[in-house]
C-alpha cells in the first residue's frame, strides 16, 4: 500500500511543485534554483523539492531590522583548488599536515 | 612521450556479461591497457577469458542500497593499486561495468582535459557538499569520526571541506590513485564522497570532467536517450543497462 502511493506522490510532486512551490533563487549569483515547499516538522522546518545541493543561510542586510530576517540559499561554486600535493612532499614532515 | 592510461572495468556478473564490455574497452584503451575487476562470484571470476584481471573479496564492495549502506571502493582500489605499482602507467581510469565507451583513444583524450585543467583527478557530477541539503553528506556528517579520517591527513586550509563525484568514470593520475589507495576510510564511508575528499585533502587537484560529465548519469535511459547523447559527441555513456542496451550501443558505436 505504501509502495504504490509513494508513487502517485513522486509521479505528482513537480507539478505541484510547479504550480504550488515557493521559486527559489541562488543568492550570490541571482539563478533559478527551482520550487520548494517548506513545512514546520517537529521545531523544525522540512524543505521539499530542492534538487541541487544548496547552503542555507541568513541573507546579509544593508538596514538594522530586529523584527524579521531573510532566509536563502545559495550553491558553492565548482571546486576549483589547486594542487598542492607537491608543495606538501617538499615540506619537512612537522609542518607537513599543517 | 605519450602518457599511458590504464582503464579499469569493475564489474560483479557472469563471465558473458562482459563480452561487449570487453570488445568496446579494448577498442577505447588500447592494446594491454585493461583491467579488469570482479567483485562477483569467484567462479564466475575464473570463468572470464580474460588475461588481465584481478578479484575482489570484498564485502564493502558488495552492498544493495549503496549509499545507506555506505559501499566502499577501498578493497577494490588496493588490488588495483598492487596489478599497477609494478607497471608503467601514468594514469587510471576507474569505470563501473554500466558505463560503455563509444570512441578510440579515449585516453588521449581525457588526459588532454586532465592538462587543460591542470587537474590531478577528473571526476563526473563534481560537486562540493558541505554545509548543503546534499543527502549524502548529511547521512555521514553527523558521525565526527567522518571528519576525522579527513582532518588527520589534511593539508589544506579548510579540512572540512567535502567533495562528491558518481563513481564512475573518473581520471586518476597514478600518484593521486596510488596515494588514496593507500589511505583507509576507517568508518565505513559513501564511495562517492570519500574518493574526491580524499584525493582533495592529500593535497590534489580534483575537477569535473566539464562538457562529457552531462553523458554520465544515474537514472536509466532509454535506448533514443542513449542514441541522442551518442549523437550529442558522448566518449563514454552511462547507465547502459542490460546484454540488450549494451548490444545496441555496441552496434551504434559501430562495433
Amino acid at each position: 500500500m505504501k509502495e504504490p502511493l509513494l508513487k502517485v506522490i513522486k509521479a505528482v510532486m513537480p507539478l505541484l511543485l510547479r504550480c504550488f512551490g515557493v521559486p527559489i533563487y541562488d543568492t550570490r549569483t541571482k539563478e533559478f534554483l527551482g520550487h520548494i515547499f517548506v513545512f514546520r516538522w517537529k521545531g523544525k522546518l522540512r524543505v521539499v523539492g530542492l534538487k541541487q545541493g544548496v547552503i542555507p543561510g541568513f541573507i546579509p542586510r544593508d538596514s538594522v531590522k530586529y523584527w524579521y530576517q531573510d532566509l536563502g540559499f545559495s550553491r558553492h561554486p565548482a571546486p576549483d583548488f589547486p594542487s598542492i600535493a607537491k608543495k606538501k612532499r617538499d615540506l619537512p614532515p612537522e609542518s607537513g599536515g599543517s | 612521450m605519450k602518457e599511458r592510461t590504464l582503464f579499469v572495468v569493475l564489474g560483479h556478473g557472469a563471465p558473458e556479461a562482459f563480452t561487449t564490455t570487453i570488445k568496446l574497452w579494448q577498442r577505447a584503451a588500447g592494446e594491454g591497457c585493461l583491467l579488469l575487476v570482479h567483485g562477483g562470484k569467484l567462479r564466475d571470476f575464473e570463468a572470464l577469458d580474460y588475461g588481465d584481471k584481478v578479484w575482489v573479496d570484498d564485502p564493502r564492495l558488495r552492498t544493495r542500497s549503496h549509499p545507506v549502506e555506505r559501499q566502499s571502493y577501498c578493497g577494490a582500489w588496493r588490488e588495483v593499486a598492487r596489478w599497477v605499482e609494478s607497471r608503467n602507467f601514468d594514469a587510471v581510469y576507474w569505470a563501473e561495468f554500466d558505463e560503455l565507451p563509444l570512441v578510440a583513444e579515449l585516453g588521449s583524450r581525457l588526459t588532454e582535459i586532465m592538462s587543460l585543467e591542470k587537474a590531478d583527478v577528473l571526476a563526473r557530477r563534481l560537486k562540493r557538499v558541505d554545509g548543503t541539503n546534499d543527502a549524502h553528506w548529511l547521512y555521514h556528517e553527523k558521525e565526527q569520526s567522518f571528519r576525522e579520517v579527513f582532518e588527520k591527513v589534511s593539508c589544506r586550509d579548510n579540512p572540512r571541506i567535502v567533495l562528491s563525484m558518481l563513481g564512475t568514470g573518473s581520471l586518476w593520475k597514478r600518484k593521486a590513485f596510488l596515494e588514496v589507495a593507500e589511505h583507509p576510510e576507517g568508518e565505513p564511508c559513501y564511495l562517492e564522497l570519500f574518493l574526491p575528499t580524499m584525493a582533495h585533502h592529500l593535497g590534489y587537484r580534483v575537477r569535473d570532467f566539464g562538457e562529457q560529465s552531462r553523458f554520465i548519469g544515474f537514472d536509466p535511459k532509454s535506448n533514443d536517450e542513449l542514441l541522442e547523447e551518442i549523437r550529442a559527441g558522448a566518449w563514454t555513456v552511462h547507465p547502459v543497462k542490460g546484454v540488450e542496451q549494451e548490444r545496441f550501443v555496441a552496434e551504434v558505436a559501430g562495433l
